[in-house]
């Protein structure tokens, strides 16, 4: 009987998958997604078979976990394929998806997990070996372990790692752990002390993970923040930091919620301690919400999130160890889901005293469910949102619906409310407060009112359909000024969407400055959204050469409301095309915007040519575009953006798609000098010799190539690194030039992005705005008499905020601008004949940056009229070699000098040119000044020829007049702008709200070792309207005829087999002295 | 055991390998260069090991002065001094041919746990510590050339930052090339 039972439960016993380490071999074996790579379009069909996603960042050669329930990917050693600078990083992570148990089965998957690595403070792994530890044949736990030495992954920080890092290199081991049947990975990483010395640590330094989650994936952090890290850490940056206590989030988790899949991180115990309950963070009660195992969140931006919770020991004695640990876990897409995984969690070790250690405990709770239903119809709504906040006001948890309008999620035991909320309905918010014990189970249910339905037409003047982008625009209540609308309006706390707005102060007696925009989205030709019941206003654009329409409605619950609008093109521009040489999609690991949504955009803001500017991934929108049947309107062309971390973006099109390659081409960008990476973007072209290198955004923070390697917005000469954040430029330890040397700065490119998106405040340097802004007040005195030239001070408004630069090698100094503009740095380079050509690009990741905004026109002949499909797309790129464009937001300029168009070099013995300057633009846009230029060899910064106030009209015709200037030097250059002064919402929405970046978290750790900021509030500011704004590539001007110098561009073929090499060599001293011998 | 004592049996040493060097054979030394270049310096470790045997002996009772059977003190020292010597003789290093003299840093000697005078294995390890005195840059060539006692193949390993390492088993006596990266 009693072997009867055992058999019995044997049989009901469910059968556990093991867990299994390998290296994949097989395509089959990676894990598909949205965030997983591989073209459907363009690579092999075998290929794409066994993917199934759309893109894949696992390829053959990596490193694969898996049990059943879930699987991983680690990189193998190389560069990464993320955002970060080394291999070795865990790339892809995922459920088991369709049903399938087999560990490696070639299954569909949803991987929406871009990258994660241990951080110890500012230095990471750089890894040279991975390698799998346990295979799981044994029924046990599976592991890879990646091994390495400490590694800088942004120089930018080296000031402050040389501070606080052992000095000499440590040792490093990340173990990536799966059990049978388990929902997440354990990740334990020790460092060894290997060295023939005893290593210490300068500062209370925290070690953690560095992860970058990607758009997608929505951060969800318990406690105040919840779905607003954003602002959020705005705040937190406000407190006082201190040397032994990082500014950031304290708090017990960090979870994501995606489509179909969500995240969440959490910390082990640690037997060294944690850093936030370090004798000097207790003694400075800098964390007072912190428990044994909190997390601190330092920053957090969608690209780049760093968790840090361990603590450093002060003094590694030479052969110690040092290890901590944490767990990823996976859920099936909302917070709940993943957070039942980690409050089940419990993981216990046993140390070599036989003792047990209780790294992680398991924590009780009890389930809050309901169901979320729409008012009027008592429909189940499915998709939608529950947030739920406790007692204290902390955002605990957020849970989607499912089939039935059901929801469920873990809380632990106490009074909750909630909040239910969708992109079409207002937020419905619980009436009750339920209490919830451990174990226990209670009940919330919602109804939310039912939206209404907005119908649109959009025809040509031929009454022909037509793409077009529809705005609805409505006014929102408020009476106080100083509030921003999230803050009265919507709650991104609780996830709630965003709702641009005019960035007009608001007043309570004018309607008109209170606008946001409730909805936009793409007609081609007709559409349709369901809406909040509402007025609104509703305006049908097509980008800066059509008309503007509008309508106001009153959308009705459960109703639909038909409206239907006639576009004219106002401004022709026959034989010439516009074109975005800088865009993103979901092949971007920092875009959600898939396909179909990006090239739709395109087609709706009337731009001709989109070329497909991934980050370090070449993509082809070609076939979308022929399956929307939207060539008629739309071209593209194959580019990448070869995105370094910290020597700038780099774009180059056009470029031949290899489908064979995980990436389709991009390469290895680490650690080489910038020369050979423009040597090698040209290698990848359809043409070598005619691929154009594009340097993007040369002034954004450490994104801006000139930024990079410091060059001088005066001179355009790279200055000495003055800042003390700035890339390392000392010899590598082999004594090879840094890449970053200031030789290495190479101007082998073909064309500048000078305007880029919405951000005039890095294509002009800052100047003192004025009206002072609100904020601190500067540390340096006003630059006036009595004030030494050599010393920093705050010049009068209007003028360019400069700082003083020291030269060391002859104990002198430069001025520098505190933001140097890209239009200065291009006319420095015009002004040294280099010809490279301006371009103006959205540099669009999402729906919110607009496409074209701005773009460029090029010159291209007559197959830029009628039909897209007959575009020579060799004729726009040899168009934009020659500099035949202009770079606009709205204002379209036809100048000539001597009757010779853009590009051109004419010639004028007497030194007389003839000007001829036509400015149109279309009637919703103002005009207010044109401005001719001249550079030269004697104008490094352009003399103002002259300034013509252009007529205050609304006409398309603003001006057509010709001008006759003398005197003009030989090697002299021409270029016209236009400008107006009014915003251009709501076709042009405003820069609103700039995502934190990686400098602002250098910023604030620099903050915490006393950097303060000098200038004090004068800061440039992202935050700003779109004006209009446009301008020419030039005219240039000799006095005799020159034969122009021809020289082949250089070309380094790239080689995506060649095998990675660490950079870690064996420390020959090293292997000496573990040789034994004998006493002498 | 006067100097004339010693000098035979250095001799003596040597006749043997010489001999082994006429008919050559597996077991016997085994010579193992690791060397890493940089823009600044080469450094380089030399590991020999002496498979047990005659060699062995005769090296061991050469420097057992004393006669008391066990290398000790100053005889470790004299041993490691004649190994060191037998290792670093004939190699020979140059860029770009123009040779570069050995500066040896350390040395150690391993008597692999039997001080005796025996015919016990014995190993030595040299660290070479080489600053260039003229610049190098890309393009120039490192130039090894060694010889085995016995003439057998020697294990070299060159590295370099961010280059495949140059990994090979080469011949005695024959010059071996690495590209400075």
């Amino acid at each position: 009987m009693l072997l009867g039972a055992l058999v019995l439960i044997g049989a009901c016993t469910k059968t556990e998958a093991p867990a299994r380490a390998f290296q994949i071999n097989s395509r089959v074996e990676l894990i598909g997604g949205v965030r997983a790579l591989g073209d459907t379009d363009s690579a092999p069909r075998d290929a794409t078979d066994l993917i199934g996603g759309k893109r894949a960042s696992g390829a053959d050669g990596d490193f694969k976990l898996s049990n059943g329930v879930m699987h991983a990917i680690i990189q193998n050693v190389g560069t990464s394929r993320g955002f970060g600078s080394f291999g070795g990083s865990l790339i892809d992570i995922d459920l088991v998806r369709g049903g399938q148990a087999s560990s490696a089965s070639g299954v569909k998957g949803n991987d929406y997990f871009t990258e994660m690595f241990p951080a110890f403070f500012l230095t990471a792994l750089e890894p040279a070996k991975v390698e799998v530890l346990a295979d799981g044949s044994d029924g046990k736990a599976a592991s890879i372990r990646v091994s390495g030495r400490s590694g800088a992954f942004i120089s930018l920080v080296k000031a402050f790692t040389e501070v606080v890092d052992p000095k000499d290199p440590l040792d490093f081991t990340c173990d990536y752990i799966l059990e049978p049947g388990k929902q997440y990975l354990k990740i334990v990483v020790t460092v060894t002390n290997n060295g023939t010395r005893d290593a210490s640590w300068g500062l209370n330094v925290p070690f953690g993970f560095v992860t970058l989650l990607g758009e997608g994936q929505r951060l969800f952090v318990p406690g105040q923040a919840g779905f607003d890290m954003r602002f959020h850490l705005e705040d937190v940056y406000k407190r006082p930091a201190s040397l032994d206590a990082l500014p950031g989030e304290v708090t017990s988790m960090w979870a994501t919620e995606g489509d179909g899949v969500s995240y969440a991180f959490v910390s082990g115990q640690n037997s060294a301690g944690s850093y936030l309950q370090s004798e000097r963070a207790v003694a400075g009660n800098f964390y007072p919400t912190a428990n044994k195992d909190s997390i601190l969140i330092p920053i957090a931006s969608s690209s780049f999130l760093g968790t840090y919770f361990a603590k450093a020991p002060q003094m590694l004695p030479k052969g110690a160890s040092y290890s901590y640990t944490a767990f990823l876990a996976v859920g099936s897409g909302d917070v709940g889901s993943v957070q039942k995984i980690v409050y089940d969690m419990r993981d216990v070790t046993i140390r070599p005293n036989g003792r047990e250690f209780v790294v992680r405990e398991s924590t009780p709770y009890g389930t809050i469910s309901g169901y979320v239903r729409e008012a009027k119809t008592n429909q189940p709504l499915e998709g939608l949102s529950v947030v739920l906040k406790d007692g204290a006001g902390n955002y605990v948890t957020q849970a989607t619906t499912r089939k039935g309008g059901v929801w469920t999620a873990p809380v632990p035991a106490g009074k909750y409310t909630g909040y239910a909320l969708d992109r079409v309905r207002s937020v419905a918010k619980s009436a009750v407060e339920v209490e919830v014990t451990e174990g226990g189970s209670a009940t919330l249910n919602f109804e939310l009112e039912q939206p209404g339905d907005l119908s649109v037409t959009v025809t040509d003047e031929r009454g022909q359909p037509l793409p077009a982008k529809i705005t609805v625009l409505g006014v929102y209540e408020n009476e106080d000024p100083t509030l921003q609308p999230r803050q009265f309006f919507y709650d991104l706390k609780i996830g709630e969407r965003l709702r641009q707005s005019d960035l007009i102060t608001d007043s309570a007696a004018d309607p008109a400055s209170r606008e946001y925009v409730e909805k936009f989205f793409y007609a081609n030709g007709a559409g349709g959204r369901p809406i909040r019941p509402g007025k609104y206003t509703v305006y049908a654009s097509r980008g800066i050469e059509y008309d503007l329409q509008k309508q106001d409605i009153e959308i009705t619950s459960g109703k639909t409301t038909n409206v239907g609008f006639k576009l004219t093109q106002v401004v022709g521009t026959p034989g010439w095309i516009s074109a975005d040489f800088h865009v993103h999609s979901i092949k971007s690991v920092d875009s959600d915007m898939n396909l179909e949504a990006r090239v739709t955009s395109f087609a709706v803001e009337g731009v001709d040519l989109v070329v497909s500017t991934d980050h370090n991934y070449v993509a082809d929108y070609g076939p979308t575009i022929d399956s929307l049947n939207l060539n008629d309107w739309l071209a593209s062309s194959v580019g990448l953006e070869l995105t370094t971390l910290e020597m700038g973006h780099f774009n180059a099109f056009p470029l031949a798609l290899q489908p064979g390659p995980v990436q389709h081409g991009s390469f290895r960008w680490f650690f080489r000098p910038p020369g050979e990476l423009f040597a090698q973007l040209r290698a990848l072209g359809t043409d070598p010799q005619k691929t154009v290198v594009q340097v993007n955004h040369p002034r954004d923070t450490i994104l801006g190539y000139f930024n990079a390697f410091n060059i001088s917005g005066y001179t355009g000469e790279p200055l000495p690194g003055y800042s003390a954040v700035s890339v390392d430029t000392k010899p590598l330890p082999d004594g090879g030039l840094s890449p970053y040397d200031p030789s290495n700065f190479s101007r082998e490119f073909d064309a500048m992005e000078v305007f880029n998106g919405k951000r005039m405040d890095i294509m002009f340097p800052y100047r003192i705005p004025a009206v002072p802004p609100p904020g601190p007040e500067p540390t340096v005195a006003r630059c006036g008499p009595g004030v030494p030239a050599n010393t920093d001070c705050l010049p009068a408004p209007g003028e360019i905020l400069n700082e003083v630069v020291k030269i060391e090698a002859d104990g002198g100094f430069e001025l520098q601008p505190v933001q140097p503009g890209a239009q200065d740095d291009w006319f420095i380079l015009l002004s040294r004949g280099q010809r490279v050509t301006a371009t103006g690009n959205s540099d669009s990741h999402g729906e919110k940056s607009e496409a074209g905004l701005p773009r460029t026109y090029v010159q291209v002949g007559e197959t830029a009229d009628g039909t897209m499909r007959a575009l020579d797309e060799d004729a726009v790129f040899a168009g934009l070699h020659a500099g035949k464009a202009l770079v606009t937001n709205g204002p379209i300029l036809e100048v000539t000098v001597n009757e010779q168009g853009l590009g051109s070099t004419v010639v004028a013995a007497d030194g007389v040119i003839d000007v001829h300057i036509v400015a149109r633009a279309a009637p919703w846009m103002d005009l207010k000044r044109v401005t001719v230029l001249r550079g030269g060899r004697d104008a490094k910064v352009p003399v103002k020829l002259e300034v013509i106030d252009v007529p205050d009209t609304r006409e398309v015709n603003r001006l057509d007049v010709v001008r006759r200037y003398s005197n003009i030097p030989d090697g002299s250059f021409i270029v016209v702008e236009a400008a107006g002064e009014e915003s251009m919402w709501p076709v042009h929405t405003a820069y609103e709200v700039p995502s934190l970046e990686i400098s602002d978290a250098v910023g604030v750790i620099g903050s915490s070792f006393g950097f303060s900021p000098k200038f004090g509030k004068y800061k440039p500011t992202q935050r700003q309207i779109v004006t209009p704004y446009a301008f020419t590539n030039p005219i240039w001007v000799d006095r005799t005829i020159k034969q122009p110098l021809r020289v082949q561009k250089r070309i380094l073929p790239v080689g995506n087999d060649v095998p990675f090499v660490p950079r870690v060599m064996p420390d020959v001293r090293k292997l000496f002295h573990g040789f034994h011998s004998d006493p002498e | 055991m006067g100097s004339t004592a010693i000098r035979n049996r250095a001799l003596l040493l040597l006749g043997l390998l010489v001999a082994t060097t006429a008919f050559g054979h597996p077991s016997g030394f085994h010579k193992k260069l690791t060397v890493t270049l940089t823009k600044t310096k080469v450094s380089a470790l030399i590991v020999m090991d002496v498979d047990s045997g005659d060699r062995c002996l005769l090296l061991r009772e050469a420097v057992d002065s004393n006669r008391d059977g066990l290398i000790t003190g100053l005889e470790v020292t004299r041993l490691k001094e004649q190994l060191v010597k037998l290792a670093t003789r004939p190699l020979k290093l140059s860029i770009s041919t123009a040779p570069i003299a050995l500066v040896i840093k350390e040395t150690k000697v391993s008597l692999r746990d039997d001080p005796r005078a025996n015919d016990a294995a014995l190993s030595v390890a040299v660290l070479v510590e080489i600053e260039h005195a003229h610049p190098v840059s890309t393009g120039m060539e490192f130039e090894l050339e060694d010889t085995s006692p016995d003439q057998s193949t020697i294990v070299l390993q060159v590295f370099q930052e961010g280059v495949k390492p140059f990994q090979e088993e080469v011949k005695s006596g024959v010059k071996t090339k690495v590209r400075f990266n």
